[in-house]
């Protein structure tokens, strides 16, 4: 087992800067995902990992191998770094069977016969795939085609595996099977694993640290999914791990109202924070309890909409349109359901505070 | 197998992988240089001495003068004139007739589709010079069997058709033209979303303002890429204004040139005269390549289902027999009469006898197949040419595609352009080319040999391998590939575990794609055979010249049986491919 | 006052019956969706409906004019019927612009040029396409091409608005918008819609009833609360939402868990109407709590933090039931017991072994 480290590296296209000066270090045995949008350039370093790419700049080492090195012009190729990788597509040779897809490795690296058969088996019962090595991968359910993929990069015992948003075309239910059944086998077997979403669902299911990209490529935040999704850094980490309601605040006369407004809000900034007079405060829709006794802030109810286990409301706050969920069971049992047009109360919790998005102020 | 190294180790594996390194770098540039070369000489320069020739003297200045004097000369102009007026003439029947069949055949409740579908593809295996040498067997003035069965029915002198003539040319051209309009139109009208003429329906409108408003502007793109390729065709086409317009004085660019050439036994003028006008075939297929893109590009609407649905079918209900019957007899007329014709007058002991069983031998098959030492060797020729010039464009085009679609090195763009030239340019004008490239100008000299033909076949289906080998790589996803560099494969590793299996059928594909057309094929060969490389095409054509009816029409037969044998190869081949994925 | 009324309606093919002797009335101004996994006919039906399919069976009676009947031989074509549909790959047609592609079936119906303009004109405004009338369906995104087919359907008056899947192509968050949207479309003109979903989520939030079909059978029709609340079977209760299926034994007054007897009583409030000692129940992940005493013992064998919500499997003897709690509530640990409270159970009977 290995960790990585990237060190200064960055990637360029022509005048394209896909990644400026990224470091980071995956320690051994751990889920590490790179989170964010479509283009921000995760998929890239997943390849540079690999080996696909080379880096326009710094150095990649995997254990104590410098595998990548733009400087000193080395680069191991892909076939030499012992990485198991599981593309998007699952890219399982539509020409050979389940057990010819996952034995390959051990055919290319000349393992003895019996011991590579044995592996084999090995991996592909770990996925739950027993019974179905003679199958051709067009026989397979998409679901399928992902394990074998997957036994496929763990029957070479790889140090590292790679997945690029392994999960994307299947549906949700078995999604979340899936994601249950990675998790599994990381535990089994201890590799270190890197994996690349746009999903953030997914990654704070299954990683044990989260780095978060925006769409130019930055690191915004690296942490513990509780860590990101309860301390976000700044806005756009907050905004990008769940719906989100953002209100803008001015502070006049020493009364917090909503900016441009006259509507008061009963929220406090927290104290030790810079005094500014202009604050974003950011908010969970299931952090915003409706209530029927009087907060000092009247909602006005503009849509509900039932969703089953949850109950899904429009509320303006003034003029600001806020996303509010609650629990129906318990909104049920406390007679606390709204109907379109009625007026409520607000009581909030959990708000993060960050500086206005019009008044730039520097770090915190 | 771990990673940890010492220090020397690791220097040592510093070393090697900066060896590899530059080795890798320099085999995908070689690999380029090499594909560029090959496309250069095979293609570019014959294509490129047509022009120089064209437009310039003896003594290599620019001249325009001479140009303007042999367009204005009245066999010239005439013969260009009538390239343009067939090809209208043909362009406008296979559309009207593609068109309408498609649409017969693809959207209403005619009876036996399945089989009409099939049987309308049929013209485009069979040879076109061939069905022309029936034809005129059915319809020359004098001695054509239909006509002459008509004069003693009705009792009158002149014929009932005269199959020599424009006329003639464009219905025949027509009949072997059409099914590129006819698959272009009913693959489009069977691959359209039903959805769109759904969606009209409910709102109100009926069917038959919905296929006249809905349904034909949305297939418009098709028909006239359709109409584009049956124009290039006809104009490019040497084989049926041969048999049926030179006889009476009727020429268009290919036929024009062949006379020149061989009239003058290769004089210079002729030469020039040829090149002139093989120019203007070129700059001509460039002109309507461009515009089938344009339209291509810009029409091709995403019309294509995601769910298979049928798509609603018109009743024809009073009208049902009557066209049901109508496609019967066109069928059987165009591609059944003259097919069979052509087996029935091979198998006459003399021409001109009436076509009864009495009069009819095997012996004209046998000996064609077995004794004539001229249509043996046609026939041998024919097949090593095709067969050597099929593998080894299928391999060079391998190669070239690969370059294009998957390496990543500066410089492919040549590669792409080099490899779109040819798909156009006319069989005359390659054969032409070839003449100036390979009779001694850069020092090889193959004229009269088999190299020569050998050499025209590789220029003129380059551009087919090139696309089907293409489509088949792109097929394979790079991930495919990298999946395999993963696992612990080398580069060339992962071309032979994954891409060479993966891309086999694309091969096969192209292999058969040139191997086929290059068997029966006769615009190029006619003017590159010598005394002992005759073609099988050129053998069935010179045969006709020189009067042996029968034996011409023998020989036809046996190319049409192995023709077709090949097509159901192929496609045997083909489809059980396909269930491999 | 029912708008639209199936009766007895059933569709073979072949040797297969897509719907089986369905029974159905639409009520004016609602909006009805057919739910349910692929196969189970809801197309189909929905075919039928709009005459693109007829009838082995039964009959399609809208207002009080027979449609489509198998028995009396009468079948209206589509384009007599006055629906207006759209479908799920937004069947726009590519040709024509925007401004012509909700104008063109107006063209077809002897209206004044005034009356054309005038429609197309609101049925833009309203689908927010009046900026770009002029453009043509591929300059514009899934979103607008989807407001197109929309906008053509507004314009026409229908009777019957149909909707095939009309959001499955499009992503997630324009989903959401998209929804809103027709809820909008449907108050203001007053249209009834028939919606066809696989999506229950997506029926639920859109629904004022629905029906909710399996193999060509109708399970249960009713409004999303009353289906999410009380669904008549095991399959309804599973596909809608989720749900967590307890093979059960009722002993002296006692409910308890075949997977684990001694693990504690599930409940002792039995409905009266059960009479059977064999019950399968059934319990949504989110209508069970975390107590500190009583209830059914288990382990928390893993924990999935979603963010808002925090996903458990708790391992009850050899079942594995799902639990759903909201993240302010608090996180347990994984490996800890644990016991549960059942909230809301629902009762299905099942045959002795």
């Amino acid at each position: 087992m290995a960790e990585v480290k990237l060190e200064n590296i960055s990637k360029h296209y022509g005048e394209h800067r896909v990644i400026e000066n990224l470091n980071i270090t995956v320690k051994e045995g751990e889920c590490f995902t790179f989170l964010g949008p479509s283009g921000c350039g995760k998929t890239v370093i997943l390849r540079l990992i690999a080996g696909f790419e080379r880096p326009t700049n710094g150095e990649i080492f995997i254990g104590s191998s410098l595998v990548s090195s733009a400087e000193q012009k080395i680069h191991l190729p892909p076939e030499e770094r012992k990485i198991g990788v599981v593309f998007q597509d699952y890219a399982v040779w539509p020409h050979k069977t389940v057990y010819e897809n996952v034995i390959y490795p051990l055919k290319i690296q000349r393992i003895d016969k019996n011991e590579a058969k044995q592996r084999t088996m090995q991996a592909i019962t770990q996925v739950g795939l027993k019974g179905l090595e003679k199958r051709l991968p067009y026989q397979l359910s998409g679901g399928q085609q992902q394990r074998v993929a997957l036994a496929r990069a763990l029957v070479s015992k790889p140090e590292i595996m790679l997945l690029d948003e392994p999960l994307n075309n299947l549906d949700a239910k078995l999604r979340e099977e899936m994601r249950f059944e990675i998790k599994e086998l990381q535990r089994e077997i201890g590799v270190t694993i890197l994996y690349v979403t746009h999903d953030q669902e997914v990654a704070l299911a299954i990683s044990d640290r989260i780095a978060i990209f925006d769409h130019t490529g930055h690191v915004r935040q690296i942490g513990a999914p509780r860590e990101i999704y309860e301390k976000p850094a700044d806005k756009y980490v907050f905004n990008f791990m769940g719906v989100s309601n953002f209100i803008p605040l001015e502070i006049k006369n020493g009364a917090t109202i909503i900016e441009d407004s006259n509507i008061p809000v009963a929220l406090q900034p927290p104290t030790g924070k810079k005094e500014a007079l202009r604050m974003l405060a950011a908010c969970r829709p299931f952090d915003i309890e409706l209530t029927r006794e009087n907060t000092g802030m009247k909602g006005e109810v503009k849509r509900v909409t039932f969703l089953g286990a949850t109950m899904d409301y429009r509320i303006n706050l003034g003029e600001k349109e806020l996303r509010i969920q609650q629990d129906t069971q318990e909104a049920l049992q406390n007679n606390l359901l709204f109907k379109e047009g009625e007026d409520c109360f607000l009581k909030f919790y959990n708000v993060a505070w960050f500086e206005s998005q019009s008044v730039e102020m520097g770090v915190s | 197998m771990g990673m940890i190294q010492t220090g020397k180790n690791r220097k040592n594996l510093v070393f090697s992988k900066r060896v590899a390194d530059l080795k890798k770098f320099g085999a995908a540039e070689l690999v380029l240089i090499l594909s560029i070369i090959v496309l250069v000489v095979v293609v570019a320069i014959p294509i490129l001495l047509i022009f120089w020739n064209a437009f310039t003297t003896a003594d290599g200045k620019f001249n325009i003068k001479d140009v303007i004097w042999i367009l204005s000369k009245p066999e010239t102009y005439q013969a260009l004139l009538n390239s343009v007026t067939i090809a209208l003439g043909v362009t406008m029947l296979s559309t009207i007739l593609g068109v309408f069949f498609a649409w017969l055949v693809t959207r209403t409740d005619l009876p036996f589709k399945g089989a009409m579908k099939l049987l309308f593809i049929v013209p485009f295996m069979l040879p076109s010079f061939i069905g022309a040498m029936a034809w005129k067997i059915l319809l020359s003035p004098r001695g054509g069997y239909i006509n002459v069965f008509f004069k003693n029915l009705l009792g009158i002198d002149k014929p009932l058709f005269n199959i020599y003539g424009m006329a003639g040319i464009i219905i025949v051209e027509t009949m072997y033209l059409f099914p590129f309009v006819f698959l272009q139109v009913s693959g489009a009208l069977e691959r359209m979303d039903p959805t769109l003429e759904e969606s009209a329906q409910i709102s109100g409108i009926d069917l038959f303002t919905i296929t006249r408003k809905i349904t034909f502007p949305l297939i418009t793109p098709s028909i006239i890429a359709g109409a584009l390729l049956v124009a290039l065709y006809s104009l490019s086409h040497f084989g049926v204004p041969a048999i049926l317009g030179t006889e009476v004085g009727i020429y268009n660019i290919p036929t024009l040139i062949y006379q020149k050439i061989y009239a003058s036994a290769g004089s210079f003028e002729a030469i020039r005269t040829g090149t002139v006008l093989a120019s203007i075939l070129v700059i001509s297929a460039a002109i309507i390549m461009y515009l089938q893109n344009l339209v291509l590009k810009k029409g091709r609407y995403q019309i294509i289902a995601g769910k298979s649905m049928r798509p609603m079918l018109l009743k024809l209900r009073g009208f049902k027999i009557p066209l049901l019957i109508f496609s019967i007899l066109y069928i059987a007329v165009t591609v059944l009469l003259p097919t069979v014709t052509v087996f029935l007058v091979g198998a006459l002991k003399t021409y001109g006898l009436p076509l009864k069983l009495k009069h009819m031998t095997l012996e004209n098959f046998k000996y064609i197949l077995f004794s004539w030492k001229m249509t043996k060797d046609a026939i041998k020729n024919s097949v090593v040419l095709s067969l050597g010039a099929a593998f080894v464009t299928m391999l060079v085009g391998t190669m070239i595609s690969y370059v294009i679609v998957k390496m990543k090195v500066k410089g492919k763009f040549i590669l792409e352009f080099l490899g779109m030239l040819p798909f156009s340019v006319p069989g005359t004008v390659i054969a032409l080319g070839v003449i100036l490239t390979w009779s001694g100008r850069f020092g090889v000299n193959l004229y009269n040999t088999a190299g020569i033909i050998f050499v025209a076949y590789i220029a003129r289906y380059m551009a087919f391998a090139l696309k089907s080998t293409s489509a088949a790589l792109e097929q394979v996803h790079d991930s495919l590939e990298e999946a395999s560099r993963s696992c612990g494969a080398t580069h060339w590793q992962a071309l032979k575990h994954i891409v060479l299996p993966l891309i086999k059928p694309g091969m096969v594909a192209a292999f058969f794609l040139i191997f086929l057309p290059a068997l029966r094929e006769l615009t190029t060969s006619v003017l590159l055979y010598g005394p002992t490389t005759r073609t099988i095409g050129v053998a069935i054509y010179a045969l006709n010249e020189d009067g042996e009816t029968v034996y011409a029409m023998a020989l036809a037969s046996i190319a049409l049986v192995i023709i077709v044998l090949g097509e159901i190869l192929i496609r045997k081949i083909t489809s059980t491919k396909e269930g491999n994925g | 006052m029912s708008q639209v009324n199936l009766v007895h309606v059933t569709k073979r093919f072949g040797k297969v019956t897509a719907v089986n002797d369905l029974n159905l009335e639409i009520r004016e101004g609602e909006c009805f969706s057919f739910l349910g996994p692929s196969g189970c006919g809801k197309t189909t039906t929905l075919r039928m409906l709009a005459g693109f399919e007829d009838l082995d069976e039964g009959e399609v009676i809208v207002g009080n004019k027979i449609f489509s009947s198998s028995s009396k031989k009468i079948y209206v074509s589509p384009e007599k019927r006055n629906f207006a549909m759209v479908f799920q790959a937004f069947a726009v047609w590519p040709h024509l612009n925007v401004y012509n592609n909700v104008a063109f079936p107006l063209k077809h119906r002897r209206l004044s040029r005034t009356e054309i303009s005038e429609r197309v004109e609101r049925a833009l405004l309203y689908t927010s396409l009046s900026k770009v009338k002029e453009s043509y369906p591929n300059e514009l995104s899934g979103g607008q091409q989807q407001r197109i087919a929309l906008a053509r359907a507004i314009a026409l008056n229908p009777t019957v608005m149909l909707l095939d899947e009309p959001l499955s192509n499009l992503d997630p968050k324009l989903r959401e918008e998209m929804r809103f949207e027709i809820k909008d479309l449907q108050k203001r003109f007053g249209l009834t819609i028939v919606f066809v979903t696989h999506d229950q989520a997506e029926a639920m939030a859109i629904s004022d009833r629905m029906l909710v079909m399996s193999e060509g059978v109708a399970q249960q029709v009713d409004t999303p609360m009353n289906i999410y609340n009380h669904p008549t079977n095991k399959f309804v209760c599973g596909f809608i939402g989720l749900s967590n299926f307890i093979p059960a034994l009722i002993k002296d007054g006692q409910v308890i868990t075949e997977a684990d007897p001694e693990a504690g009583v599930i409940t002792t409030q039995i409905p009266s109407e059960i009479k059977a000692r064999r019950v399968t129940l059934a319990c949504r992940p989110s209508e069970i709590d975390f107590v500190s005493e009583g209830g059914v013992r288990g382990v928390i064998k893993r924990l999935a933090y979603l963010g808002e919500i925090i996903d458990y499997r708790v391992q009850v003897g050899s079942l594995e039931i799902r639990l759903q709690k909201l993240r302010r509530r608090g996180v347990l640990q994984e490996g800890a017991t644990c016991f549960l409270k059942f909230n809301r159970l629902h009762w299905y009977e099942e045959q002795e072994a």
